[in-house]
């Protein structure tokens, strides 16, 4: 018999999108593309992208006060953003997040792990508790990922959009329904290429040339991107199942990240996963990257699809490169 | 041509790929197979499980025959 130990519990579940849609046929009025070109290559259908004006930071927060609800807490210890899109490149968005949900005083930051961010950020964020740092902890995942898209890359604009999502973490037992059982986490920055925005940073910046344009926006290679995503989200998961103990027959809800519905297909089959047990919401908001796994869980959540009692495995794989997975067994949630 | 190779390639298309019996032949295209993309990758995934040996992204085209389909995954020194 084991013991139980501290663990992070999820106590708490939101999301949010903006209103504005923008679906694949208005996309196709201004760029060479269709509806069935986009919905046969990624299973999107529709995309949420900010208004002018809009920021990271009202995304995030609008979620976190719905997961917050959700706990019935009106404060926490922590605070964790993990976002592509901060509202600036310095500082964090992560403390006006804060702020604006009237914590001022809490520790605050951001984590970029691209699309694997949420799940990095989930990380940290349990062991901050199981560390005794923290009783708990928001975790959010945030992004206004159509900011920073060339608005004449057919392919990106297509793929991404605008959203958010959010946990709250609560200190617990190891025993618990929504208990984080096992973490697994990687990169490879020999892959850094793959999945970037070349400009903007110290790189660009210390040369003194001002960027071609192109090099302003994010930058994806499609196809090697595809390849690895499957390949090291059904590894990662393996990991995490055998680390728990696990059989793949025993996960009852597969949430990849929604980077392509072909992609997460992909991952079910070499898992062995039936398909019908992935979690899938990427046909009405594309791929919104670090809050793609909340955002989605949340969606489950509200149609029932995911229930207290199944055994879910959240799997990730982003720019960096970077991947990683996480179990728990759903816990009785309030909606929010 | 390996026949083995060949065989379990034509089990790939038709248990997972939607292509039908008849269809196959080591003249066919994957282009001729409705392949896009995506599919192309997906199915060098679907090749690197079955056979264990990985296939990059670039070295499958929709010009890419059958027959040269499974000269490509001999080459790697695969054997059935």
């Amino acid at each position: 018999m084991t013991t139980a130990q501290r663990a992070a519990v999820l106590a708490g579940l939101g999301a949010w999108v903006p209103p504005t849609v923008v679906t694949n046929r208005m996309l196709a009025q201004r760029l060479d593309t269709s509806d069935e070109w986009i919905t046969t290559r990624t299973g999107i259908r529709q995309r949420h992208a900010v208004d002018p004006g809009m920021s990271t930071c009202d995304l995030a927060t609008e979620a976190a006060r719905r997961a917050l609800k959700s706990a019935g807490l009106d404060t926490v210890d922590l605070v964790v953003l993990a976002t592509t899109t901060p509202d600036r490149p310095c500082p964090a968005t992560a403390p006006e997040v804060a702020s604006r949900l009237d914590m001022i005083g809490v520790p605050a930051f951001d984590v970029a792990a691209v699309c694997t961010g949420f799940l990095y950020a989930l990380a940290t964020s349990a062991a901050m508790i199981t560390a005794g740092q923290a009783e708990t902890v928001l975790v959010i995942g945030a992004e206004s990922f159509t900011t920073i898209l060339n608005p004449d890359d057919r392919t990106t604009t297509a793929i991404f959009g605008d959203g958010a999502g959010a946990f709250v973490l609560r200190a617990g037992t190891t025993d618990e329904p929504g208990a984080l059982l096992g973490f697994d986490l990687g990169s490879d920055g020999e892959g850094a290429e793959l999945i970037m925005v070349p400009a903007g940073g110290s790189r660009s910046r210390s040369t003194g040339v001002e960027p071609e344009r192109e090099d302003t926006y994010f930058q994806m290679q499609g196809k090697q991107v595809f390849m690895n995503a499957v390949l090291k989200m059904t590894e990662s998961t393996r990991k995490v199942t055998d680390s728990l103990g696990w059989t793949v027959s025993d996960i009852d809800t597969l949430v990849a990240h929604q980077a392509n519905l072909r992609i997460m297909h992909a991952v079910a089959d070499r898992l062995g996963v039936d398909r019908e047990k992935a979690v899938v919401n990427i046909d009405r908001v594309g791929n919104t990257a670090a809050a793609s796994i909340p955002l989605a869980l949340a969606d489950a959540a509200a149609a029932g699809t995911v229930t207290a009692g199944q055994r879910v495995l959240m799997t990730a794989f982003g720019g960096g490169l970077t991947w990683g997975s996480a179990a728990l067994v759903w816990p009785d949630l309030v909606p929010a | 041509m390996d026949q083995n190779i060949y065989d379990r390639i034509g089990t790939l298309l038709t248990t997972r790929f939607g292509v039908q019996q008849h269809e196959l032949s080591p003249e066919v295209t994957l282009e001729n197979l409705r392949f896009d993309s995506l599919a192309l990758l997906e199915f060098a995934l679907a090749i690197e499980e079955s056979f264990g040996t990985p296939i990059d992204a670039e070295e499958l085209s929709p010009v890419h025959t059958l027959e040269s389909t499974v000269e490509l995954v001999a080459a790697k020194g695969v054997t059935v």
